[in-house]
């Protein structure tokens, strides 16, 4: 009997995802079976096998494959579908594959500590006047932490930002109201 | 494909973007490092007329949508070291932008073509480019990043009190130009422009050549340029590190490139021909800043100052857009919150008391046109930036200062608030002249600010004294540019932008003009980045994947000769002795790395091939069999002692073996070890016999050869030791030589040049003799007295050597010249 698998693998914005590795296997008790390996295709992916190639000679109880997916690119493994006991004669896997996005705002506490160790070595402590840079270094830091916060910008009058801060998880509207004037 | 690459993985980047996780090799026509005013045009244009090109960005990759407007997240996604960059009195701050499109993403877009006397005064001081020729280049910029002047509606109140301001004293000034598509005027230019309305180099000249079906530009970000590889006057590329945004280095990268640009900026760029001991002597000098100070004007009235374009006027009257070559702008301007903040005189309660009138504040600052009084260091790596403003400029700036402060008052300003310490307000016109007073008393009491460091590698046909010649080439070198304001030979007076983007133009036309003459260089390097032809450079992840994905070329290959060469150009040892070992890079036991070293040695027998594995520590020889599975080899060991053990081998090159070993039996074994094992090494990775061959075939160097820093690593047959003492050569009156060893042991050595070799003597019984490889290379052994004792078992490292039937215990390193 000839099984067909198909599908399409994109990226969480819908884009198609070419070149990558998908490799179908039949869960066993003992050792899992690679049935065959493809490559996607402007994100489509499409592969026929038939009987042979999962039922081994003792494995006669089994009915249709156990199967499941693993998509690879060069760098390793990317995704693992679920198991989908006694395949059907037609498996249709559409996968999304999620990418894990790093919050471009984060760790600017350490940017700003490195900051100032890498200032430390560009200074001339002999040319420095304590009693100018320290209320200087106290401005910094006071402002700093008081007036980058919205709730008290707000209190004396700033407008502040006008998006939202992660402006692209978020729909919004680019409108400035004080240019209507 | 045209992409931009990095470390970060953002979502929704709006240009193709991939990830990096390895390190890069890269063949380019061009490599340009630097991707603002200058280094975006620079490869765009060469990308788009049909070079392939790699443009290297230190910063990261924003769009519009990741600049949130918000001070908090984007100063240090943004700006260069956060924005804390200061003179070393830390009496003025300099702000540059760190990230792709450069310090154009956060500037306040303000254009001003380079004014005509400015244009004369670099022409008498030996800068070759005519009337014509700035003009075409202006006007193409002009174009590209579509310029135009802010429209009278466009002014906020902020600007339009300046503007009323100099028409009551009959003061000449104009609406800016600026580099801006139908502006929305948020206020938010120093933070990123949100709306893609700024025209800066992300959304114009790298867009378009990331978008040319026809060109070829790659353009890494994250990535720092270390090393600009040359001999002879001609570049052959540059080795850079990816360093991600807590500092640690995560890949290296090496790219190949007929032509190098260095478009840092400035203060970068002088920096980073300092540490490759380029121009020695001429970079660095000459910088200058146009430190700016500011006033603000308190009115009874709202002036909202934020609101709108931050600046949109300026008052020519004193400056060199209206002939006068010392000078002043006064330029309108505002800053977001914080910035702001930071530029009130006082600090806590009063400090508060004051930010509660933010909305009645007026600004304008006086950007004043330097002499270049200032220079660069390079410490530790880093610049360290000495600047003296001098009394003219001071004068200058006083009178700038006095200036804008009659123009707030003739406005009916309540009070002026300044950045002198000892003199913070101003209540009436009677305090100008006490302030004018107080400032040129007391000099350091006041603050500037730098937007605009300018010069450090001077341009001027004349070689002794300028970096680079008219056409941005660095005197002396064939294929090395450097453009950016870095260049200027003295300040522009103006908004840089333009004059910086009017030189990248001329230059990329001059590179596309000579093509044929670059076009021919052909030298290409490897460097210390992991490639199939280098496993020794290789992750464990890396090493795994080239197993999983290479081809396996056979068995028959795999015998040894039992040859040995060394080429001296490329400095690589050719050794088929054996299979010399190497571990990955970040293999995680440190007894592997330092003791653990390995060779396999195969010949044929009968018609089986035989191997024999040898291990330094503890000093092991297994012999093994070899056979041939599909593509792998199947690597036994036959002695029943070692015989729980087994190896896959890969022969993926002629040169090059991947393998993995495993403890069981096959198929079945527990994977315990990826390795390579190569033929062809960089001399670095040599053992302690190849140390003694190439020692005996070196020179005895010479003194002038021998002065600068050279970093040495102790060599050992298990590889990979890091940097364990320098030593400095010096000469005055006669040549000395300091040591440092584990940067913690200090002193000076005695030297005798001998007929055989150099002898350097410490404090202590043991000496130094070394020789030379070639000016960059030298290899030494530190040697004890000689002795009878006999001695069963050394660490790895320690060799015993025979000299006149005396033994005598050898340390045995390399030295390589240091680029700092």
């Amino acid at each position: 009997m000839v099984y067909r698998i198909k599908g399409s693998i994109k990226d969480d914005m819908n884009r198609p995802l070419s070149d990558l590795v998908v490799e179908i296997y039949d869960k066993d008790v003992i050792n899992d079976d690679l049935i065959g390996i493809i490559k996607s295709e402007d994100g489509n992916f499409e592969f026929t096998y038939n009987t042979k190639s999962f039922k081994k000679g003792f494995e006669i109880l089994e009915k249709g494959p156990d199967l499941y997916l693993v998509i690879k690119d060069k760098h390793g493994i990317l995704y693992k579908s679920e198991v989908r006991s006694n395949a059907s004669k037609d498996e249709v896997f559409d996968i999304i594959i999620k990418q894990m996005y790093e919050d471009p705002y984060s760790d600017s506490l350490t940017k700003i500590i490195n900051a100032f160790s890498n200032l430390g070595d560009t200074i001339e402590r002999d040319r420095i006047d304590p009693e100018k840079v320290i209320p200087q270094m106290i401005r910094m830091i006071s402002s700093w932490a008081y007036y980058t916060k919205e709730e008290v910008m707000h209190s004396i009058g700033y407008d502040g930002p006008q998006v939202p801060r992660y402006a692209k998880r978020v729909e919004h509207e680019h409108k400035i109201p004080w240019r209507i004037r | 494909m045209n992409k931009i690459f990095g470390l970060e993985n953002i979502e929704k980047r709006k240009e193709a973007y991939e990830v990096i996780r390895e390190d890069i090799l890269e063949e380019a026509d061009v490599c340009v490092i630097g991707s603002g005013a200058a280094g975006a045009i620079i490869a765009s244009k060469l990308a788009r007329n049909g070079l392939s090109v790699v443009l290297l960005e230190k910063g990261g990759y924003y769009d519009a949508e990741d600049m949130n407007q918000r001070e908090a997240d984007m100063i240090p996604l943004l700006w260069k070291n956060n924005g804390a960059i200061f003179t070393d009195d830390l009496r003025i701050v300099i702000v540059q932008g760190e990230c792709l499109g450069g310090s154009t993403v956060i500037n306040d877009a303000v254009c001003f073509a380079t004014p005509k006397i400015i244009r004369d005064e670099w022409r008498r001081l030996g800068v070759n480019i005519s009337d014509d020729e700035w003009d075409k280049a202006i006007d193409e910029v002009w174009r590209s990043i579509n310029v135009s002047k802010v429209t009278y509606e466009e002014l906020n109140k902020n600007n339009l009190l300046l503007k009323k301001g100099c028409e009551l004293k009959g003061y000449k000034g104009s609406e800016n130009y600026r580099n801006c598509k139908e502006c929305m005027q948020c206020g938010f230019c120093h933070l990123g422009c949100h709306y893609e309305t700024k025209q800066d180099m992300l959304v114009t000249y790298i867009r378009a050549a990331l978008h040319e079906p026809n060109a070829r530009i790659k353009i890494y970000c994250n990535c720092t340029a270390e090393e600009i590889t040359h001999s002879n006057g001609i570049v052959d590329g540059i080795n850079g590190k990816f360093i991600d945004k807590l500092n640690n280095v995560r890949f290296n990268i090496r790219v190949n490139a007929k032509v190098v640009v260095i478009s840092a900026g400035a203060i970068a760029s002088s920096l980073l021909l300092m540490k490759n001991g380029i121009a020695i002597s001429k970079a660095g000098k000459g910088l200058s800043l146009h430190p700016a100070g500011h006033l603000i004007a308190k009115f009874d009235e709202e002036i909202n100052a934020h609101q709108g374009i931050p600046m949109s006027y300026t008052c020519h009257e004193f400056g060199v857009t209206n002939g006068r070559y010392g000078g002043f702008l006064i330029e309108g301007i505002f800053l977001p919150i914080f910035q702001f903040a930071m530029g009130l005189p006082t600090f806590l309660v009063e400090h508060a008391k004051m930010m509660e009138d933010l909305k009645y504040y007026a600004m304008a600052g006086v950007l004043v046109r330097d002499q270049s009084n200032g220079n660069i260091e390079l410490v530790n790596g880093k610049a360290k930036i000495h600047y003296e403003i001098s009394e003219l400029d001071l004068k200058t700036a006083s009178e700038g200062l006095s200036r804008l402060a009659e123009i707030w008052f003739d406005l009916g300003a309540k009070e002026v608030i300044t950045e002198h310490i000892d003199m913070p307000r101003l209540k009436s016109k009677e305090d100008i002249p006490i302030f004018v007073d107080t400032i040129l008393k007391n000099p350091k009491g006041i603050n500037f600010a730098s937007a605009h460091p300018q010069g450090g590698n001077r341009m001027g046909e004349d070689s002794s004294t300028c970096v680079v010649d008219s056409h941005c080439k660095v005197h002396d070198f064939n294929n090395l540019f450097v453009c950016d304001a870095s260049v200027f030979p003295t300040s522009v007076g103006v908004n840089p932008q333009i004059t910086i983007m009017a030189l990248a133009v001329m230059t990329a036309d001059h590179i596309l003009n000579n093509w044929s003459s670059f076009s021919s260089i052909n030298k290409k390097r490897l460097a210390k980045v992991c490639t199939l032809e280098q496993t020794m450079y290789c992750s464990k992840d890396r090493l795994e994947m080239l197993f999983n994905t290479e081809k396996g070329k056979g068995i028959e290959k795999i015998v040894n000769s039992g040859s040995w060469s060394f080429d001296e150009e490329s400095m690589m040892i050719y050794n088929d002795k054996h299979w010399r070992g190497f571990f990955p890079q970040d293999a995680s036991h440190n007894i592997i790395r330092y003791f653990g070293g390995f060779w396999k040695r195969f010949y044929r027998e009968d018609n089986t091939i035989k191997g024999i594995t040898h291990a330094y520590e503890p000093n092991i020889d297994a012999p093994n069999i070899a056979e041939l599975r599909d593509d792998l080899i199947l690597l036994k060991y036959t002695s029943p002692e070692y015989s729980i053990f087994y190896d896959l081998l890969k022969m993926v090159s002629d040169d090059v073996i991947l393998g993995k070993a495993f403890i069981g039996l096959p198929p079945h074994g527990i994977h315990i070890l990826t390795f390579s094992m190569c033929r062809r090494y960089s001399i670095e990775f040599m053992s302690e016999d190849d140390h003694e061959t190439i020692y005996q075939s070196a020179k005895v160097p010479e003194e002038d050869a021998l002065i600068g820093r050279w970093n040495g690593r102790l060599v050992s047959d298990s590889i990979l030791t890091p940097v364990t003492h320098t030593f400095t050569f010096k000469k005055g009156d006669k040549l000395s030589m300091e040591y440092l060893f584990a940067n913690l042991l200090r002193g000076e050595s005695s030297i005798e040049i001998t007929k055989k070799e150099l002898k350097l003597y410490d404090f202590t019984n043991w000496n130094d003799e070394v020789r030379m490889v070639n000016e960059k290379f030298m290899i030494g052994k530190y040697c004890s007295p000689s002795f009878d004792i006999k001695l069963e078992h050394l660490p790895s490292f320690l060799d015993i050597e025979e000299i006149n039937g005396r033994k005598r215990l050898v340390l045995r390193y390399i030295l390589e010249k240091s680029i700092y």
